[in-house]
């Protein structure tokens, strides 16, 4: 079946594509070549005067995995006062901040998005978060395997292991929990918490394994560089939300030596110790080191106001924000002694100081930062907001003075301590297409999405084009998955399932005969039940993988 | 003017939502329009007109006809005016109602009264399992207001209850007033097993000594309290059918849970 997307504008900056009419031609889910001579088109969208972009891609954002269904059974309010109806298509559900599998599936597509990640996926959790990820239908998945706080790799960098064998472990990890990328949580925290730390600094030791974040970051980033993973080392920073955090941010930098790494919710840790309140933006010294770093890339995790519940896998800060939950109740656990998980539902406030400034340093960072390749729009679902409200965030990115409407109403003291007022930056339609499509295609290395080339899937989002941007992106006119036609003015049409995507990085095998020992020694489970095959995924998970290449080991 | 009457038209296959049907929110609309109003039946959306016939134009009262045990949230989050349900309640009635009074006739299910702030709840039926409760997830139970129930109550009654008065004329199950944190609790009937288990605070007058009470209760004896007569006076304002305490008489009272502090206690009238 030929598809024609006729007389749109595209915005394809992979290929530098600013606005250039185009017609998009679709065959067996992928886009071709416009056929030469006459072929018979099946169906044509004539698309004149609107935007058409690649699908949308969000590399960070926690929908599925065991603390967000602890989520979903803490937050019990938001799932009995928001419920959302059977219809002929959609299937019923409930909740906003912590919505079941099937509406975030179901709303995600009805903005425009097709793949989306699932940031902390345990290893010893990953078959129900992957379980979790093949109920959410509409989208192409895929997960991030947290390391960093278990004991096997840090009783092997305690035990100065060769690189080599730490490589092999990393790679190993990703096949068996069928991942994307590695990603590391307060590195070396989560275990320190069990040894009754309760903060840890970029150069403090683990008083167990005398290792500090430092050496974890320096030998992950290694790692992850030297298996050729396209998906550079996705790190939490240490002491997150803490006042002053931007040092150890900073250090954070340093510690990769060079390797590329990519900072997740740096809002969290882009905080200074100024003023009156003690409590200031750091954005600016954060924004100069990324702009001026090339091998570092951020998400910013952007706050914005009403109620929600942070969720994360580091239970050593979760504990200490426990004192400010709203509601006041809160979980903080251990899982399998290989990471931690804690919940804290929270309601940010635009009229508190704190709030107020942490929403001002988010968009700061926005607009600071030089090249929309290196920073991705997420509001790290659920910490600080939904992400149904993604649209609201990129009118405030792409309309002055809307932004400026918002920051009158904020606290008066933190508006004092805020430059936002002074930044005249307004993002262009072609730079969000960066930030939200090519450039997190680019950095996970997905060769087959985030563009609209020759070969690529037919996730296709068209938008039409309104005064309000936030209208425009809540609701968009079509949206193609895989070349089929999912969503037509906000509303779904049908219903589709994705793929889990993977990488496979090279590995020794006998890494296995010490994993063995270790299993069955200290863990819960046999490694031959931890590892998940491809079969598993397709038949008994039911999202089968899609395996994406990776460069050349090197070491 | 007539009291607003919803009527059910046929049995309902699936329960539903009564929440939107309250009179706070109807206090404005036309019958036309509260016909038109969404409804959640079963996990889907319909209109109101489609299961109700609507009658009467008086919304500070609300009369709800309903021979099914499937209308939940009846009068849930209400601030005013009354509901008088002629039949059954389905569960969550009157969950966290602000004002008002609900009557029903008939017998309500779970969660009756759950979290109740404030307003009056009469059942003339029985009730089922965690009247005046938390709502699930919630750290509070009801948090004012009274409620009396005729009939038989189920078990948790008053789990994790914060203040306000509950009666009950006949029996309750097991775990009465669990996690009490304080409020008080008066039953004319049986009670089941672990009454006031983890209770912190708060007052259960019992007619009968209730089938067990945890062990981490104190027995004080059997001694003349002259505020259970007080107590008696304020409890005959919030319902006038209670039977008078005509002469003097000599409690057991138990104080506990000594597990979660034991400042509360169990008045028992005879042994």
């Amino acid at each position: 079946m030929l598809i024609k997307l006729t007389g749109g504008k595209i915005y394809d900056p992979a290929h530098g594509i600013n606005g250039k009419v185009k017609n998009i031609y679709i065959r067996d889910g992928k886009i071709i070549q416009p056929p030469k001579g006459r072929m018979k088109v099946d169906k044509e969208y004539i698309l004149n005067g609107k935007i058409v972009m690649a699908g949308a891609i969000d590399l960070h954002t926690h929908i599925g995995g065991g603390k967000v269904n602890l989520a979903r059974t803490l937050m019990t309010h938001e799932h009995r006062t928001d419920p959302h109806p059977q219809t002929t298509l959609k299937r019923s559900g409930s909740g906003h901040a912590t919505p079941d599998t099937l509406s975030a599936g179901y709303r995600y597509a009805e903005m425009g998005y097709t793949t989306c990640f699932e940031p902390a996926l345990l290893p010893s959790n990953a078959r129900q978060s992957h379980m979790e990820m093949a109920d959410t239908p509409m989208l192409d998945t895929g997960g991030y395997a947290l390391l960093g706080s278990d004991d096997f790799l840090l009783k092997m960098l305690a035990d100065n292991a060769d690189q080599s064998a730490i490589n092999d472990y990393v790679a190993w990890t990703l096949h068996a929990s069928q991942c994307i990328g590695i990603k590391v949580v307060n590195p070396g925290g989560i275990n320190a918490f069990k040894f009754n730390q309760r903060s840890l600094d970029v150069d403090e030791d683990n008083q167990y394994y005398n290792i500090s974040p430092r050496d974890i970051i320096r030998s992950l980033s290694r790692a992850i560089h030297e298996l050729g993973v396209p998906h550079p080392l996705h790190v939490h920073c240490s002491n997150l939300g803490v006042p002053g955090n931007f040092e150890s941010t900073l250090a954070t930098m340093d510690a990769a030596e060079g390797h590329p790494i990519h900072l997740t919710h740096i809002q969290f840790h882009s905080y200074g110790t100024e003023g009156e309140r003690k409590f200031s933006s750091a954005a600016a010294q954060i924004a100069e080191a990324v702009n001026r770093q090339k091998h570092i890339s951020m998400d910013v995790g952007q706050i914005l106001f009403g109620q929600t519940a942070t969720i994360s896998g580091d239970s050593m800060k979760q504990y200490t924000n426990h004192q400010h939950a709203h509601p006041k109740k809160w979980i903080c656990m251990d899982i399998e002694c290989d990471a931690g998980c804690g919940i804290v539902p929270f309601r940010y406030r635009d009229k508190d100081f704190v709030n107020a400034l942490q929403w001002a340093i988010g968009l700061e960072l926005f607009l600071l930062a030089d090249d929309p390749w290196r920073i991705f729009l997420t509001t790290d679902h659920p910490n600080g907001a939904p992400f149904t409200s993604y649209p609201h965030l990129i009118r405030l990115l792409m309309d002055r003075s809307f932004r400026n409407d918002m920051l009158a109403h904020i606290n008066p003291l933190a508006k004092q301590h805020t430059i936002l007022d002074t930044l005249d930056r307004e993002y262009s339609l072609y730079e969000i297409a960066i930030m939200t499509r090519a450039a997190p295609a680019k950095i996970l290395g997905l060769k087959d999405r985030g563009h609209l080339a020759k070969n690529a899937l037919a996730d296709i989002t068209v938008y039409d084009p309104q005064d309000n941007i936030e209208a425009m992106f809540e609701k968009p006119l079509y949206v193609f998955k895989s070349g089929e036609l999912i969503v037509e003015k906000g509303q779904l049409k049908k219903i589709v399932r994705g793929k889990t995507q993977v990488v496979r990085p090279d590995y020794d095998i006998s890494i296995e005969k010490k994993l063995n020992r270790y299993f069955n020694r200290y863990h819960t489970m046999k490694l031959s039940n931890f590892k998940i095959s491809d079969d598993e995924m397709a038949e008994g998970i039911g999202s089968p993988v899609k395996v994406h290449a990776c460069k050349d080991r090197i070491a | 003017m007539s009291a607003l009457t919803l009527e059910l038209k046929n049995p309902p296959r699936w329960r539903i939502d009564m929440r939107s049907l309250t009179p706070h929110q109807l206090a404005t609309k036309t019958n036309k329009e509260i016909a038109a109003l969404p409804l959640y039946y079963g996990n889907r959306k319909i209109q109101v007109g489609d299961l109700f016939k609507i009658s009467g134009r008086d919304k500070n009262n609300l009369q709800i006809l309903s021979d099914s045990p499937k209308l939940d949230y009846i009068g849930a989050e209400n601030t005013l005016g009354n509901i008088t349900v002629e039949g059954m309640a389905g569960a969550y009635a009157g969950t966290e109602m602000k004002a008002g009074t609900l009557v029903i006739i008939g017998d309500a299910g779970d969660y009756t009264a759950a979290g109740l702030v404030h307003g009056n709840i009469t059942i003339h039926g029985n009730t089922g399992n965690f009247l005046g409760a938390a709502l699930v997830g919630e750290r509070q139970g009801m948090r004012g207001g009274n409620i009396i129930v005729k009939g038989n109550a189920g078990d948790r009654v008053a789990d994790r209850q914060r203040r306000g008065t509950i009666i009950i004329h006949g029996n309750c199950g097991d775990y009465c007033a669990a996690r009490m944190i304080a409020g008080s609790v008066a039953v004319l009937g049986k009670a089941g097993n672990n009454a006031g288990y983890n209770m912190k605070r708060g007052s259960l007058l019992f007619k009968q000594k209730p089938a067990s009470i945890p062990v981490t209760f104190n027995h004080n004896g059997e001694i003349d309290l002259p505020f259970i007569r007080l107590f008696f006076q304020h409890l005959q304002t919030i319902d006038k059918d209670l039977p008078l305490l005509s002469k003097k008489i000599n409690l057991h009272r138990y104080l506990g849970d000594l597990a979660c502090g034991g400042l509360g206690e169990i008045l028992v009238m005879s042994k």
